[in-house]
Formats: structure tokens, C-alpha cells, sequence
């Protein structure tokens, strides 16, 4: 721990960082939510140094392909070259600073900057700027010193493209961890791959980013925060809805029925998974699915793969979800106070048109930012955020399940062959939370 | 026949002054929150269509296989948003923010047959927690008229800035 930085010019008004996470008594400070200083240095110490999530593949399958992503603050994309490798560039003309790639996504073969019209090749070489003729450039001046700058490291993992501003960063497989096996379930759980569907949303709240990191590893929210959706769930069960008929949808069977297995696991370097088994399975949309992986593999892979919800955070900023539908959530910091949330859903490529359906209705109607889910998160982040500063408590408490935390890895886990470094069996303990404020001291006092 | 012309033609124009009026009328009952007379504009068949952007200019095009803000195929799904409402326990919306719908430009754009294909662009201003929120955007609505009453058949809201937070029934 570099005690420097642990000190940091704080003044008087601090403690150490240290002392603002006390993962002891399950609690951390609420000044790590909004202090301006705190946020400067997240941004530099974990969004500037950890592998963050770009896009999944298929949303860059083809030569001249690009897509445009944000590494926390700074905008960058992705170009898959002439020769099909894919490559990540900042987003900034080597001129004067305009950025250059200003769509959201498309297909180019070289990119131009609107400013004073450098151009740019697929491998991020400047090609040609207008007036070139007689420039009369200083004698430095070579056009091979002025293409794209590439984003230092950019690694994938089945599909998920992920890149770091930080060139001595372990490899992503290692920072990964156990978490991999958790991906490979989001993947193997589609026989024939995943694919993002068209249609993508992006929404900005006005609260910190850490609320959206803790909130899909929150089991206990989920029956109070989202009451009015089960409830509204329950009414169309009663009315013998057409389209949401799914008794599986219903959710507060998972706090009522005791008999369904639930738990968390704390994975290396902020990683997490919240997970528990689905209530009437067999009304499940892919029932047939679950018995035919349970052939394949058994009662306890298939309950795994199709059986079961999933919620994996790949700190800081990515969840995969797969839950009521399936989904991919990234989010980014825009201050202190405000967060961007991007969600795409995600399908499994060769579905039937009934699959495609009852998995879309389900992302629109609960996810999707025009459901009935999130919005109701985004609300209590802000009010969160404006609770956090008001005279009164200084500490956020997550303790519940304190007596329950368990280090050693249950049998769940084991058939995954994961190794977690905490492991809980209520899915809505807050231990799950320790992981990810372990990493953030980590990250934030490391050198 | 011209008198029988004439009557044909003030019957048809009383017709679509109904038709824009219903319009008009679906964003007061909203802004007014009285919710059952709001779903009794809709038919039982309507098409609730919310889609979203797949880039700058783009809209998707295919709810059935393409991912929409919101895409309900019948009223009994507006019922169960307002039913959700009525809960009072959705934190988006309680309390729930004060609205104003403004509705302009509206357009006939086809009439054949009793049923009627108008256009409209909106605002639709939300006051929540000291803040005003404003969603901006086009409607395309298909009416269907017989001589006593109207009804909507689909309601289609392009939303420009989907960015905002809370997008519920009463935003647009
Ligand atoms: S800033 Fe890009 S060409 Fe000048
Ligand atoms: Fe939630």
C-alpha cells in the first residue's frame, strides 16, 4: 500500500482512505461518494488503470468496422483494420485534439477529421491532409509521427472486448480470475453463441457510479425498490395474461420459498456473482433447454447454466446479467455525481421466434429503460446521493450476513471449479459488497 | 345533391376536428391523471410502440425481433402500468412528477375507411424533486372512428432524447 497516497493532501478534513473502508464492521464512509478529490483520484487510480469493458464482437464483425466507446472519462473506439485484426484508438486527432470518430458506430475504411481534414487509415496511419503540397511543415514534421495513438492494452475474452490505458496491467485472463467461469456460463448457455440485438439505450443518473456497482449484487432491495413490479406481476398471473403468463416472472417466490438455493461469490480483484435458483422452472420460456442441458451435463451444470439467475460484476463498470432476460449493463462516471448506464440485450443466436419474443418483452418490460425495473433504481441512486451529505450518519452499513460469511467455497461453487475469496448462501446478505471495496482501496492506494 | 354534398362534407370535417381533439385529449387526461379515462381512449387491440434508436438517425423497425423502449400489443398492458402506478410504491413515481403535454403540428396524414393516420410532435415537460425534465419527440397515431366514438389502434412515440432516466406511460 503506497501510504503516500493513503494520506494523500486530504489536510485535516480526512482520515486515510483506509480508514474511510471498514470492511471489519461492513461499513464504508459515505464521503467516498461524493468527495470531488476522491472522485479525481478514481478516476486516475481505477478507471485510467484496470481493464474496463468495451463491446462484445459482434458488434464489430467486419473489416473497416468501427464502434465508439468511453474508458471512463475519454472517449476511444475500436476500427477492425484492412486485415481484420481489431485495434483501439483514442478518439483524438493528432493535430489539434478534435475527436474524430463522432458516430455512434459504422463501417469506414479511413476516417477523416471534420476539423482541417487529416485523414486516417484503418491501422490508425495518416494518410493525407488537404494543402499538403506546399506545407513548409517544421523540419520535426513527419506524417509518421502523427497517427492515432492506440489505447496501450486490449485483450478478449470469449467475445467480450475488453481494454486498459494501463500498459503494465496483468493480462485480462489473470485480472479475470474465477469470474471467467461466470462468463462461460452467460456464453455456453447459448448452444449456438450470443449476439446483441439492435437497439441499445443509454440513460444518465444523477448519483455516484459506485451505487450502480453495488446494485446488481443487491438481493435485498429487489422485493421493496421493485414491490410495484412484482405486484403488477402477480396481477397478470392472476388475469391469465397472454403475453407475461410466466409464473417464473414472479419473483417474490424467490424471497418466500426457502426450499430454492441461493448465495454470492466474492472473486479476486472486485469481481462478484449474486445467484439463486429460479422459482417454477418449468414455466421457465427455456425449460426445454434446461432438460437438455441436463443430459448433457447433469442436474448441477444445467441448473447453472439455465436454472438459475446470474448476476456477474466485472468491476468496475460491466454487469451480465442473466436474469429476466439476458443483458449486458456498462457504466461509466460522468462526476461525482453522475453516472452514464448503457444496456444491451442480449439473445441467443438461432433462437425461435416464440424465444426471440418472450425475451424481448422481458428485457422491455422489467430492464429496458422504459421498464418497469430500473428507472425505480436510478430514483433511489439519486436520492442516495442527496442523502449522503445531510447531517447525520457517516457510514454506509452493509452488514447483514456478517455471521454467515463463509471463506470457503461451497459445493455450488466447486462444481464450477471456482476458488471464491467469499462466499455466501442468502442472496440477500450484503457481504457480497466486501470484494468490490476491498479492490477500490486497493486500486486506489497502489503505486 | 349539392345539399347532400354539403352535409357529407361538414360530417367528414366534424370527423377529423374529433380526431385531433382526441389527441389533444389523451395528453390532458395524462397530465390530469385521471388514468381510466386516459385507457378508455385506447382500444383493447391497440399497439403501444415505444422504439428505440439503433443510431443516430436509425430507428429500429421489427419489435419482434429488434429491441424497443417499450412495445406492449393490447391495453391490458397500459392497464398494468397504470395499475403499477396505483401501487404507490414504484420510487419513480411517488410521488409522481406534475406533467404538461404539449401537442402540435398534428397532421392528418391518411384517411381511408374510418380510420385515420395522424402525426404530431410533442413536449412533454415533468417536474419532479425541484427539476424539470423535458421529453421531446414525434407521435404517429392510428385512429379508428365510427359515427359515435373513437378510438386509438396504435400509438407509436419516437423519443429524440432518450437519455432520461425515468421513462414512464405518463412521459410520453
Ligand atoms: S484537429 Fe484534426 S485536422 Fe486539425
Ligand atoms: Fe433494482
Amino acid at each position: 500500500m503506497n501510504i503516500a497516497r493513503d494520506s494523500l493532501e486530504f489536510g485535516s478534513r480526512y482520515p486515510r482512505l483506509s480508514e474511510l473502508i471498514d470492511l471489519e464492521k461492513m461499513r464504508v464512509d459515505r464521503r467516498v461518494f461524493t468527495d470531488p478529490q476522491i472522485y479525481q483520484l478514481e478516476i486516475e487510480m481505477i478507471w485510467e488503470k484496470t481493464w474496463l469493458f468495451l463491446a462484445h464482437e459482434s458488434q464489430v464483425p467486419n473489416c473497416f468496422d468501427y464502434f465508439r466507446a468511453y474508458m471512463g472519462p475519454h472517449s476511444v473506439f475500436l476500427w477492425r483494420n484492412a486485415e481484420g485484426g481489431l485495434q483501439c484508438f483514442a478518439n483524438v486527432c493528432a493535430h489539434r485534439g478534435a475527436t474524430i470518430c463522432n458516430s455512434m458506430h459504422g463501417n469506414a475504411r479511413s476516417i477523416s477529421c471534420e476539423f482541417h481534414g487529416w485523414s486516417y487509415d484503418s491501422f490508425g496511419r495518416l494518410l493525407a491532409m488537404p494543402k499538403e503540397r506546399d506545407a513548409a511543415h517544421h523540419p520535426d514534421f513527419s506524417k509518421e509521427k502523427f497517427g492515432l495513438k492506440s489505447v496501450p492494452r486490449l485483450e478478449n475474452y470469449r467475445g467480450f472486448i475488453f481494454a486498459s490505458l494501463n500498459p503494465s496491467v496483468p493480462s485480462l485472463l489473470d485480472h479475470l480470475g474465477d469470474a471467467k467461469a461466470m462468463i462461460d456460463l452467460f456464453v455456453d448457455s447459448a448452444p449456438h453463441g450470443i449476439e446483441i440485438l439492435p437497439g441499445a439505450s443509454t440513460t444518465r443518473f444523477k448519483g455516484n457510479w459506485k451505487n450502480q456497482s453495488e446494485n446488481s449484487l443487491d438481493g435485498w432491495h429487489a422485493d421493496v425498490t421493485h414491490a410495484s413490479y412484482m405486484m403488477t406481476q402477480k396481477n397478470r398471473t392472476k388475469r391469465k395474461d397472454q403475453m407475461f403468463m410466466d409464473g417464473s416472472l414472479d419473483l417474490s417466490a424467490m424471497y418466500q420459498d426457502k426450499s430454492m438455493e441461493s448465495g454470492f461469490y466474492n472473486f479476486k480483484n472486485g469481481h462478484a456473482s449474486l445467484w439463486s435458483d429460479w422459482p417454477n422452472l418449468e414455466q421457465r420460456p427455456n425449460y426445454a433447454q434446461f432438460l437438455e442441458f441436463k443430459k448433457l451435463y447433469g442436474e448441477e451444470k444445467a441448473k447453472w447454466l439455465s436454472g438459475r439467475f446470474r448476476n456477474l460484476l466485472v468491476y468496475p463498470g460491466i454487469y451480465l446479467i442473466d436474469h429476466l432476460s439476458t443483458q449486458i449493463r456498462v457504466f461509466r462516471p460522468l462526476s461525482v455525481d453522475e453516472t452514464e448506464v448503457t444496456l444491451y440485450c442480449v439473445g441467443h443466436r438461432g433462437e425461435s421466434p416464440q424465444s426471440r419474443n418472450v425475451r424481448l418483452r422481458q428485457y422491455e418490460d422489467c430492464f429496458n429503460a422504459g421498464g418497469m425495473i430500473t428507472a425505480d433504481d436510478y430514483i433511489e441512486f439519486e436520492r442516495c446521493q442527496a442523502g449522503y451529505d445531510n447531517a447525520g450518519h457517516q457510514w454506509n452499513e452493509f452488514s447483514r450476513g456478517f455471521d454467515r460469511l463463509q471463506t470457503e467455497t461451497d459445493a455450488h461453487g466447486k462444481a464450477l471449479g471456482i476458488k471464491a475469496e467469499l462466499c455466501g448462501s442468502q442472496f440477500e446478505d450484503e457481504g457480497i459488497y466486501i470484494g468490490l471495496w476491498k479492490e477500490w482501496l486497493r486500486l486506489m492506494t497502489s503505486d | 345533391m349539392e345539399e347532400l354534398n354539403m352535409v357529407i362534407q361538414a360530417q367528414a370535417a366534424e370527423q377529423r376536428r374529433k380526431v385531433l381533439n382526441l389527441i389533444y385529449l389523451e395528453g390532458i387526461l395524462l397530465d390530469e391523471r385521471k388514468w381510466d379515462e386516459w385507457l378508455a381512449l385506447f382500444s383493447p387491440d391497440v399497439e403501444f410502440w415505444v422504439p428505440s434508436w439503433k443510431s443516430e438517425h436509425e430507428l429500429v423497425s421489427d419489435p419482434l425481433n429488434e429491441v424497443s423502449l417499450v412495445w406492449y400489443p393490447s391495453r391490458d398492458h397500459l392497464e398494468d402500468r397504470i395499475y403499477r402506478i396505483r401501487t404507490g410504491l414504484s420510487p419513480a413515481s411517488n410521488p409522481l412528477p406534475r406533467t404538461v403535454h404539449l401537442i402540435t403540428n398534428s397532421l392528418i396524414r391518411q384517411e381511408n375507411d374510418g380510420k385515420y393516420l395522424v402525426t404530431s410532435n410533442f413536449q412533454v415537460n415533468c417536474f419532479r424533486d425541484q427539476e424539470l425534465s423535458c421529453y421531446t419527440g414525434y407521435y404517429e397515431h392510428l385512429i379508428m372512428c365510427n359515427p359515435d366514438s373513437c378510438l386509438i389502434l396504435k400509438k407509436k412515440v419516437v423519443i429524440v432524447n432518450d437519455t432520461l432516466r425515468v421513462m414512464d406511460i405518463y412521459c410520453f
